[in-house]
């Protein structure tokens, strides 16, 4: 394998583009980071992030907030959205143009209830306003929906007879699961998309959506190992 | 209505268009100007009236009207037709083969073409092209060519009918081409194309472009085409609709007839053996004394009777498949809205 800039690992070039977007292919030396790799891979430390060295943003998405209607607000805030950009690292953000706080499509007669969504055309992740909590939803939410919920952090009461379903959340766990769930979730669709750097379609969506679960769900583990106290 | 225009000539080369331009000019009451880098005046064998010429440098030019018109094949340009010019303006054409220089290009305030239908050839000869230019930009308000889906079966058939100079008609034959036509008849009466000498041969197959124009051409046989159902004969001598309003878009049942009138002898022309019916389609020419040149007015008429037909419509490039949309979202607020509850059970209640 030849020993360029093209061949580097993923997490490697995207550092190296969100740091000099605008760099030549050629510029750098290529052998005196090699040696720095080298000592540092004896020194025993493998991962610039694991290393406390992970360098901030220089280009980062676009933030942008369009204000909520009455009796709806966005649980999460500039940033929050910036803090789990950051953390997540430059391997997820290389490429992604904005994230955007907008209010729910429609007016409000739909009986959906949207969290985000991923433009690939735009290269854009939106993030929808949700209801104050807690939330009275009209009829009785399935039940695959009500334990996705419950699994973060929502308690869910289905109260068959009235035929509605109220939906609680405790402290900050909506918060969470914005942050955690449905961004990571959109940063999933992000990477497949932009590592086969082309606008259409690249999957299948059912694939496209089980990469995006798993990127999210392998994420929110490396971020909670993080917050973790060593021990 | 008072109008101030000047035909400005940039590096023209060939003294008989220099000339033939000035009559254009003269047609429409306009000035004429040379950018003289060729030396017109004092090539061998230039016609007098080309001895007073003198040159226009591009700060003379810029200065003679506050609008230029450049009339070349330009990125951008836009078309002649229905392009409105105002009163005050220049229009400016270039050298045979190489157009507008670089110099007067960029003068140009604005920028028109006429467009042009054939692969092959894709431009007229300069003084015909300026007669266009001066017609359309001076002449009648016309809308812009027409869109059709089948132009081909709109356009009519075209008989050059008695042209007296081969040059003139090997002109005419060119903008034909170049305006789409792939055949014409010629009535040859005075043997200028067909039956002739070596050298005018050689001459009007040379002002034809007839290396790259493929354009087929029929002589009329003695007794006589077919007669077509519709005549239209265009004219600048007798009365007639005006030519932007005569219909010329009647394909193949239409014969459009393009008389040498620089004599008098068409008047005596059986019309009839032509067609059942006979239509005069007036080219407008404000100048009442001007010197008649074939090219100019069938170039006129062929350009109107292309504007008329139309080309087809710009295709469409394929749209690109919309890039796709990710949501997350719950799937349904409620499996049920409501309860169902009998009418018996409404009534105990």
């Amino acid at each position: 394998m030849s020993r360029s800039k093209h061949t580097d690992p993923r997490s490697i070039q995207a550092t190296r583009r969100l740091r000099a977007p605008r760099e030549e292919r050629g510029a750098g030396d290529l052998s005196r980071r090699r040696r720095l790799g080298h000592e540092r891979k004896h020194a025993g430390v493998s991962d610039i992030a694991e290393a406390g060295k992970a360098p901030a943003l220089a280009v980062a998405p676009r933030i942008g907030t369009q204000p909520s209607r009455a009796g709806w607000t966005h649980p999460v805030n500039k940033a929050d959205v910036r803090g789990l950009l950051e953390a997540v690292g430059p391997a997820a953000c290389y490429g992604l143009r904005a994230v955007e706080l907008v209010r729910q499509p429609g007016r409000g007669v739909e009986t959906v209830l949207r969290f985000g969504c991923y433009d690939a055309g735009a290269r854009a992740v939106l993030l929808f306003e949700q209801p104050l909590a807690p939330w009275h939803l009209p009829g009785v939410l399935p039940a695959k929906s009500a334990r996705r919920l419950r699994a973060a952090g929502a308690r869910v009461t289905r109260q068959r007879d009235w035929g509605v379903t109220l939906v609680e959340w405790p402290e900050d766990t909506l918060r969470q699961f914005m942050l955690e769930d449905v961004l990571l979730h959109e940063l999933g669709h992000h990477v497949l998309q932009h590592e086969k750097a082309r606008r259409g379609r690249v999957a299948r969506t059912q694939d496209h959506e089980a990469f995006a679960a798993q990127f999210a769900a392998r994420q929110r583990r490396r971020l909670r190992d993080q917050r973790r106290p060593a021990r | 209505m008072n109008r101030s225009i000047t035909l400005v000539g940039d590096s023209i080369e060939n003294p008989a268009n220099a000339l033939t331009m000035m009559h254009a000019a003269g047609m429409f009451g306009s000035a004429c100007r040379f950018r003289d880098t060729k030396g017109l005046a004092s090539t061998p064998g230039a016609p007098l009236a080309l001895s007073g010429i003198t040159n226009l440098n591009a700060e003379e030019a810029r200065a003679l009207h506050p609008r230029h018109v450049a009339f070349d094949n330009l990125p951008g340009a836009s078309e002649v037709y229905g392009f409105q010019a105002g009163t005050d303006f220049s229009v400016m054409v270039g050298n045979e083969r190489r157009g507008l220089s670089h110099e007067f290009a960029s003068l140009a305030t604005d920028r028109v073409h006429v467009p042009m239908h054939s692969r092959r050839i894709n431009c007229l000869n300069v003084a015909a092209a300026a007669a266009v230019a001066l017609y359309y930009l001076s002449g009648p308000r016309v809308s812009p060519m027409a869109v059709r889906n089948e132009p081909g079966r709109r356009r009519p058939e075209l008989l050059f009918l008695g042209p007296r100079e081969h040059v003139e008609l090997g002109s005419a034959i060119r903008s034909a081409a170049a305006f789409g036509w792939e055949r014409a008849l010629v009535e040859d009466r005075h043997r200028v194309w067909f039956d002739c000498d070596r050298g005018i041969r050689a001459e009007g197959r040379a002002a034809a472009r007839r290396a790259r124009n493929e354009i087929l051409l029929v002589p009329v046989p003695d007794q006589g085409p077919k007669p077509f159902a519709h005549v239209t004969v265009v004219t600048c001598r007798q009365e007639g609709l005006p030519l932007h309003r005569a219909n010329l878009t009647r394909g193949a049942s239409q014969l459009v007839v393009i008389p040498d009138e620089s004599e008098a002898e068409t008047t005596s022309e059986m019309w009839s053996r032509w067609g059942v019916e006979v239509e005069w389609a007036r080219v407008a020419i404000p100048a009442t004394e001007f010197t008649y040149h074939y090219r100019l007015l069938a170039t006129i008429a062929l350009a109107e009777v292309a504007r008329q037909v139309g080309r087809r419509p710009a295709a469409r490039p394929p749209r690109e498949p919309r890039p796709p949309i990710y949501d997350h979202k719950l799937e349904k607020w409620a499996e049920a809205t409501g309860q169902r509850v009998s009418l018996k059970e409404l009534m105990e209640y």
